[in-house]
């Protein structure tokens, strides 16, 4: 099996499957531009892809903007291909668990997915539902998915809102991703560390 | 893949439990501040069954064993078993050669056979040392015999697997206190920049916002790349350091708004 997969941004190219990384957007617009063309991308490399939404870019708009690309949205889901959960479901299920035991969930989640045939994992989490007092727990949990995901078949997007996040967070954001994907001007640039 | 640096939550939590070998650096800007941080690393100590040896200006012990006997230990009690020791730095200043220069190896040998005594063949499972003998000597304007210092500090650590933290007096909304300060930070393997390190992420995070805006694009990028000071240190104080190297002409800017957000996050704190 190869080991790069399309990011399906325009500009950027191919990634390794294993790697983690970060986007920080300001609105729905711009998550959406950033999510849409890399599930996109995920489906036309039959990975399994799950996205756990939240606000601005909720379930079911989420869906909708994939749909608009020309993507059979209904007949994914239907084929478990595509997974789209609104977090506070999820977090129902996930919520308890410590950070280890998410990132077990993960793997476990990979492993699924390449039995039944699919060529990995593609996932995104939209990190808005984290209160200040979280912050530090969660970038605890961002340190463990760094290490675990490293030679996975598992692609990352962790997505940040700007608005939430002051110059030290993204800084804790960006040191715990293996590359940060942004968009400047009109083109996709992918950030990686020295 | 890049190696994720670890970060200490609270400084609480890095005093509490340092690495063995470890050599962390507390950056104060008053003497509650030192007396606290430096009395709680010599409290876990104690409790662990740990030596510990203090080795500041008799005004700063005072104060730590004030702070160890408020917080319930028995300062003289360990002092009289051998498990505390307290000395005072100005008589370090010995270990200086006749015409001001330091001898690192006698330094080096005087550290490492302190830790081995202080062990106590193995009555003491471990040590700790403060000191701030490299602040005396910075604060009189003995630069390079201070990090001279911290070098053969952190050598010692590593070899005799003993923990070393220092005290440094330095003002961090102060641009002009920065080579030292990053010198400083250089020669540490952990930094401990603020009493409270939420009040201090708050104060960083709207002064950047208020001078410099948004962290996209070319500043993005430039951060991507960055290589700071290998120490462990909170973002709140690394960001700083970036923005000194990405954007001095706003640095002082940026220092100016911190130490305002931050006085007036202190102020409304107040009871």
């Amino acid at each position: 099996m190869p080991h790069m997969t399309d990011c399906g941004l325009p500009g950027v190219k191919d990634i390794p499957y294993g790697v983690h990384m970060c986007n920080f957007y300001r609105d729905g617009n711009e998550l959406a531009a950033a999510l849409v063309p890399y599930f996109a991308a995920g489906l036309r490399a039959s990975e399994r892809c799950i996205w756990i939404t939240a606000d601005p870019l909720p379930a079911a708009e989420a869906k909708a903007r994939l749909a608009a690309t020309g993507f059979d949205v209904e007949g994914a889901v239907a084929s478990g291909a595509l997974v789209v959960r609104d977090h506070d479901d999820w977090y129902a299920e996930a919520g308890a668990l410590k950070g280890n035991q998410v990132v077990d969930l993960w793997l476990e989640e990979e492993q699924r997915a390449l039995a039944a045939g699919y060529a990995g994992l593609r996932i995104t989490g939209n990190v808005t539902f984290l209160r200040a007092e979280e912050w530090e727990l969660f970038m605890e949990y961002e340190s463990l998915v760094q290490r675990a995901f490293h030679g996975r078949r598992i692609v990352t997007l962790c997505t940040y809102d700007l608005g939430r996040c002051g110059a030290a967070e993204v800084l804790d954001v960006m040191r715990r991703h293996s590359c940060t994907l942004d968009r400047p001007d009109h083109g996709w640039q992918i950030l990686t560390p020295a | 893949m890049p190696s994720i640096p670890v970060q200490h939550a609270s400084w609480r939590e890095l005093l509490s439990a340092p690495p063995p070998g470890s050599h962390p650096l507390q950056i104060y800007d008053g003497d509650a501040f030192l007396a606290s941080a430096v009395s709680h690393f010599a409290a876990e100590g104690l409790r662990k069954g740990e030596a510990v040896l203090l080795n500041g200006l008799p005004h700063h012990t005072d104060a730590i064993r004030a702070s160890l006997e408020a917080g319930g230990v028995d300062a003289r009690a360990a002092l009289r078993h051998g498990q505390l020791t307290i000395f005072d730095v100005r008589e370090g200043l010995g270990s200086l050669d006749g015409d001001g220069t330091l001898s690192t190896e006698q330094l080096h040998a005087s550290l490492c056979e302190m830790t081995r005594a202080a062990r106590q063949d193995g009555r003491f499972p471990g040590v700790r040392w403060w000191g701030e003998l490299t602040n005396l000597l910075y604060q009189r304007g003995e630069r390079e015999a201070a990090f001279r210092v911290e070098r053969v500090a952190g050598e010692a650590a590593l070899e005799a697997g003993t923990t070393i933290l220092c005290s440094f007096l330095g003002d961090r909304f102060d641009a002009a206190a920065y080579d030292g300060l990053h010198a400083m930070c250089c020669a540490h393997s952990h930094v401990i920049p603020a009493a409270d390190y939420a009040a201090n992420r708050l104060a960083v995070n709207r002064a950047i916002a208020d001078v410099v805006g948004e962290l996209r694009g070319s500043l993005l990028q430039s951060l991507s790349l960055w290589k700071g000071p290998a120490c462990d240190q909170p973002s709140s104080q690394a960001i700083l350091f970036w923005l000194r190297e990405t954007l001095p002409e706003r640095f002082d800017a940026v220092l100016a708004r911190a130490r305002a957000h931050h006085q007036l996050g202190s102020m409304s704190f107040a009871p």
